[in-house]
């Protein structure tokens, strides 16, 4: 598969041989014009050229032009980005990222590369996943260059750097680093650089494929690089001091060192006014457990504790589960995976006939099974419970590791009842505590307890409150803006 | 790949034997009540209520009983004659035949005691009559069990019944200087009755309260937050009748010479409002006729009622505590033999606070 | 002679709080009141406070000698009594170590047969919780650390479950206030102590803090807090359960908890218990991290190799404890020994490094 590369080694190649071998692929046009002034052939891949620069800016050019000399033609052409070399790597690697190369005989070992790629790129859109409904409405798309855009013209400053990589030996992926010189921590600068240089492999395809590569601990259920398609978020972040890596031909920018309370905290968190964003907050938190544990706690309760189940509820429990035969942990499983099931039909299928497999799922199924008497009706709200509350979660990746660890407690809550949850909750904590984010501890502020940033982790504090970048980042310049003039107080009428 | 298999492993071990005994809600019989029978010396008959919850939630219950020599036993022989395990965790009531409370409920509470699963807010009662009749009554809205706890309870809380549950009949147990009470319950025309309180000697009943003292009992024995009470006075030849309500009463005591020979002074207040009077019109003057009457009535009754205690030699109402939480190096046996002749004094502030909304029809 | 660890292990001085509170708060808690009650009934609350002041002169004398040292016990030993019998000393420093962590382990497991799952095999829980137990040390002393800070932190909601019992609460149990002898205050004092051990692993981890001299202020809130908590549950106990019922009551915490109902959960100790699971593992984490920290200092083996061992023999030993009365043995030979460290040993060692520090300084 590396042709091009083993041919590039060898010394007595020509420009000639190379553009033979292009020949070879039907989209590769090489055109001869003996016409005009000066003789010249041109050659270019069809499908990475913008016909439109050829045929306004350059053709024309051409056509009219007595320049006989290389240099003096890159000169003259009305296009920057022309280069003028006879290096056959950089020649092969230009015309495949659509450079036309023109030369003025046919066997010349020199050419100019002029640059007229096509960039066919979705729109800027909206954001899907993460949407809010205040706060901008753009996403990241596709395109390299656009996403760039979309990130630098939000921070207008020389200090915004922005490192980029080739990545993948057949895919060629362009990766960029962004960080702000001077507020992003440069242990943290090195070990991304570090950690995106050293990535061996054939091709990218995503950004997910960076971010598995480059995380800590990749037996760990939890990612730990948070993925946004909102360019609003990267910016934010990287105002305090975080890490944007942006990859090619990906709609996702991944965002490191970050935390696990972040994973919880939606955009539109810092568009609503404090108190409402920490009631969210607050809620979201809760359903994460709650998702975690309701089954969990169902399957221990009855299978070990009814001394806990109060006596009207009782009634309710028994009444539900008198023809059902299966016992609770298989009950709980089935419907577990019934709705894992589900969820899975809907988001392989079009998003309309996703929704009415989902509603047809739901009721119909729902319905049907708690009238057979295979489930009881109990587990089935808190299952459902339990599902919807696993997609509040804002960052999709994690809303999938929490339906994942479920899995385990209820396997220990079947084993030990409650005790088994706590125990499975001990595993939980030392996984949480060891992992870490670009070397940053994961579950900060939590552990190591840092009140600073914990004004912005379970609830979010007003933004006056919080004059300094997170602890977490160790930003050499910690001060975001001066606190005083906010913290002055002032009398009554004054 | 070798800690995955390592991993399958362990959980393979571990899921065969570490397994524990299930308790699966729906597969057991929870028993919601437990009553002891005397049958004859060394001989008790247990009897166990078990809700049988339908689909449609409708309440019906079972009982289960048994005859042997210990209550252990019996309780593991109910399990002989069920097809589903009984278990005592959620167990509400204890029942005892009055002749088996005269004998002594050591054992059978000793048993409730060590077993892990039964709370301590279940409830004890003495039974005037027999014990597996009672629970063999079914009742509309609850299972048996579960409506004798929702009756003593509600006639704890805004009824006469002191405030009871197993933890407090084990505290004042244990307590020096002071002897546990319960109240004793019948099969009254298919209902349960409220008969009074049985008087305990450490964990054997010695003696009973009839209905009627117990307002008095109550008030001396705890704060009541709420009560009713009714007062019979003859006006003019008229036998006219007051209720007051909203009876609230605080209890204080004072001790005198402690070290010689103690002297305990009883202080009530009871304050409450007339809600209820036969007679033609509620003035002022009623309100201050009715606190006299109420006053001397509550001050005989609680004075021949502690006098009957002393007679007993049972110290239900804590006389004894009271004097050893205000002494240093307190001595129990000197105590036993002062208070049989210990003097008592009972002090009673009635105040009627609201005499209604209206001043009567007339 | 000063030991160093890498600047990215050490942990903050104000950790200390946790570091001690955690490790002082184990399975002693769900009934340690019964013991102390013995001695003097409605006095326990002092016996509490006395004890609780007796260790911050015992972290104090600790403190002073690590200053000096800039080191852990194996240091101190070695410049007191020479490398081969401070080694010794520290050697069985470390099988201390090692008891109380199987101590521990073993009896929250007779808790959880005898009020959950009397089948409950000894051996495949001891397994399962030692699994995690490796994984957090595995993480080096900050995730045990974290352990000990979440271990605090997680189960804090427990102590409000102990204003329930309050409803019951007869606070004529109190009085009469001091009405035991001082030889009675001591004797409960000694088993009073018992409750405060697990402050003397300061000697092991004093090298991991950074500036380890600032710790000791934090070191001391920690034990404060300790006596705080204990205080509270001793008022509450002592009100709660009159003397002669609290003496015949093994576990009073656990039965405190059997009064609460609340509208959707009853019988909170089942939800106590479960959660002392997570209470017990930074007892257990910080024993055997410390064991295996002591035997990587003695013999120069890793700590993952010794750490191993330590569990290994561990899952050998829990499961011989088989009978109440074994385990109370075990209890009370650990908890001596654990004593006598305390009172006797430790003032033993101040004196005598003083003495030597004296004498080197001549020199």
């Amino acid at each position: 598969m590396n042709w091009f590369k083993k041919e590039s080694k060898k010394e007595d190649h020509s420009l000639f041989k190379v553009i033979q071998h292009f020949k070879k692929s039907g989209d590769f046009i090489d055109f001869h014009n003996p016409q005009s002034p000066v003789p010249y052939w041109i050659s270019y891949f069809g499908s990475l050229i913008d016909a439109e620069i050829l045929h306004r800016d350059i053709l024309p050019f051409l056509n009219k032009s007595s320049i006989k000399k290389l240099d003096e033609l890159k000169a003259a052409l009305p296009i920057e980005n022309v280069t003028v070399t006879s290096d056959l790597e950089v020649i092969q690697k230009l015309m495949l990222k659509g450079s036309l190369l023109i030369r003025f005989k046919e066997k010349d070992s020199q050419g100019v590369l002029v640059k007229a790629e096509m960039n066919k790129a979705r729109e800027v859109t909206i954001p899907e996943e993460e949407f809010s409904v205040v706060g901008p409405k753009e996403a990241f798309v596709e395109s390299l260059t656009t996403n760039l855009n979309l990130v630098r013209k939000r921070l207008p400053i020389p200090q915004l750097e922005i490192r980029e990589f080739v990545i993948g030996t057949l895919s060629q992926t362009r990766v960029a680093v962004i960080y702000i010189a001077g507020i992003a921590n440069e242990e943290n600068i090195n070990t991304a650089l570090q950690r995106v240089g050293d990535i061996q492999f054939h091709q990218i395809l995503d950004s997910s494929y960076i971010a598995q590569m480059i995380s800590d601990n990749d037996n760990s259920p939890f990612p730990q690089l948070i993925d946004t398609e909102r360019p609003d978020r990267a910016v934010g972040v990287l105002a305090e001091g975080s890490i944007v890596i942006l990859v090619d031909g990906s709609p996702h920018a991944l965002i490191g060192p970050t935390t696990l309370v972040k994973f919880f905290s939606a955009l539109e968190d810092y568009f609503l006014n404090w108190q409402l964003a920490s009631v969210l907050r607050i809620i979201r938190l809760f359903a994460v457990s709650f998702s975690i544990l309701v089954t969990p706690i169902y399957v221990a309760v009855l299978n070990y504790h009814y001394e806990l189940i109060p006596k009207d509820l009782m009634a309710t429990l028994v009444s539900s589960r008198s023809f059902i035969p299966l016992p609770p942990f298989l009950e709980a499983l089935v419907l577990e995976l019934t709705i894992e099931l589900l969820r899975e039909a809907g988001a392989r299928l079009p998003a309309k006939v996703g929704q009415t497999i989902g509603i047809v799922g739901g009721i119909v199924i729902g319905t049907a099974s708690v009238e057979a008497g295979l489930t009881s009706n109990v587990l089935l709200i808190i299952v459902a419970l339990a599902a919807l509350a696993s997609f509040t979660t804002p960052v999709y990746k994690m809303s999938n590791a929490i339906r994942l660890i479920r899995f385990p407690f209820l396997i220990f809550a079947e084993l030990w009842g409650l005790v088994g949850i706590a125990i499975a909750f001990s595993f939980l904590m030392g996984h949480l505590l060891r992992l870490t984010s670009f070397g940053r501890p994961y579950l900060e502020p939590i552990y190591p307890p840092r009140l600073e940033d914990l004004k912005d982790a379970f609830v979010r504090l007003p933004f006056k409150m919080q004059p300094k970048r997170p602890i977490e980042l160790q930003s050499p310049d910690t001060i975001k803006f001066s606190g005083k003039a906010a913290k002055q107080k002032k009398d009554i009428d004054e | 790949m070798k800690k995955i298999v390592i991993a399958v492993i362990v959980m393979v071990i571990v899921g065969y034997f570490g397994r524990v005994d299930k308790e699966i809600l729906d597969e057991l019989d929870v028993a919601t009540a437990v009553g002891f029978d005397y049958k004859g010396k060394n001989k008790i008959e247990t009897t166990a209520v078990v809700p049988i919850i339908n689909p449609d939630k409708d309440m019906s219950n079972k009982t289960i009983s048994s005859i042997d020599n210990l209550s252990k036993e019996s309780l593991v022989n109910l399990n002989q004659k069920s097809p589903k395990p009984v278990v005592n965790g959620k167990i509400e009531v204890a029942l005892y035949s009055k002749k088996l409370a005269e004998v002594g409920l050591q054992d059978y509470i000793d048993y409730i005691h060590r077993d892990p699963s039964i709370g301590t807010r279940l409830l004890l009662a003495v039974v005037d009559g027999n014990v597996k009749k009672m629970l063999g009554e079914s009742f509309k809205e609850y299972d048996t069990g579960t409506y004798i706890q929702r009756q003593i309870n509600n006639n704890i809380e805004n009824g006469l019944i002191p405030t009871t549950n197993f933890h407090l009949f084990l505290s004042s147990y244990y307590t020096r200087g002071m002897d546990p009470v319960l109240p004793i319950i019948e099969l009254k025309d298919k209902k349960i009755n409220v008969k009074g309180l049985a008087l305990f000697k450490g964990t054997q009943m010695v003696d009973s309260l009839p209905y009627r003292y117990l307002f008095v009992f109550k008030a001396l024995y705890e704060n009541i937050k709420n009560a009713g009470y009714k007062l019979r006075t003859k006006e003019k030849g008229k036998t006219e009748y007051i209720s007051i309500q909203g009876l609230q009463t605080k209890k204080k005591f004072h001790v005198k010479n402690i070290h010689t020979t103690p002297e305990i002074t009883l202080h009530l207040k009871i304050k409450g409002y007339i809600r209820e009077y036969t007679g033609e019109k509620v003035t002022a003057k009623t309100a201050d006729k009715a606190e006299k009457l109420m006053k001397d009535k509550i001050h005989k009754e609680a004075v021949s009622m502690i006098k009957d205690f002393q007679r007993s030699n049972i110290d239900p109402l804590s006389f004894g505590d009271q004097t050893r939480s205000r002494t240093r190096h307190w001595d129990e046996k000197k105590w036993d033999k002062q208070y049989k002749n210990m003097k008592v004094n009972v002090k009673v502030d009635v105040m009627i606070l609201e005499i209604g909304v209206v001043n009567g029809l007339s | 002679m000063k030991v160093s660890v890498k600047e990215q292990f050490l942990i903050s001085p104000y950790l200390a709080f946790f570091v001690v509170h955690s490790m002082q708060i184990g399975v002693g808690v769900l009934g340690f009141q019964r013991y102390v009650a013995i001695y003097t009934e409605q006095d326990s609350w002092i016996t509490v406070l006395v004890g609780g002041a007796a260790v911050h002169i015992v972290i104090w004398m600790m403190y002073k000698m690590l200053n000096k040292e800039q080191g852990d016990i194996l240091s101190i030993h070695e410049t007191t009594f020479g490398k081969w019998i401070g080694g010794i000393f520290t050697f069985l420093f470390m099988i201390y170590l090692m008891a109380m962590g199987i101590t521990v382990l073993r009896t929250f497991i007779e808790v959880l047969q005898v009020w959950m799952f009397p089948l409950l095999s000894t051996w495949t829980f001891t397994l399962v919780y030692l699994i995690a137990v490796y994984y957090i040390i595995a993480g080096g002393f900050r995730s045990v650390v974290g352990v000990c800070f979440l271990g605090v932190v997680v189960p804090f909601y427990l102590i409000f479950t102990f204003l329930a019992p309050l409803e019951f609460a007869n606070l004529r149990n109190l009085l009469p206030v001091w009405d035991h002898s001082i030889k009675e205050i001591a004797l409960s004092f000694k088993t009073m102590t018992l409750s405060y051990l697990g402050f003397e692993l300061l000697l092991v981890y004093y090298p991991f803090f950074k500036n380890p001299e600032t710790s000791q202020k934090w070191f001391h809130y920690g034990n404060l807090f300790t006596v705080f908590l204990y205080l509270y549950l001793m008022f509450i106990t002592l009100v709660y359960y009159t003397p002669d019922h609290l003496k015949r009551t093994i576990w009073a915490t656990l039965a405190m908890w059997k009064i609460i109902r609340f509208p959707f959960v009853e019988r909170f100790e089942y939800i106590g218990i479960a959660s002392w699971a997570v209470v017990i593992l930074p007892n257990v984490c910080l024993a055997f991290w410390a064991a295996s920290r002591m035997a990587k200092r003695l013999f120069n083996v890793t700590q993952k190799k010794a750490l191993l061992l330590i569990l290994v023999i561990t899952l050998i030993v829990n499961p011989l404890f088989k009978e109440r009365t074994e385990i109370d043995l075990l209890n009370s030979i650990v908890s001596q020994v654990g004593l006598y460290f305390i009172y006797g040993y430790i003032p033993l060692l101040f004196f005598i490094h003083y003495l030597m520090s004296k004498v080197r300084k001549k020199v």
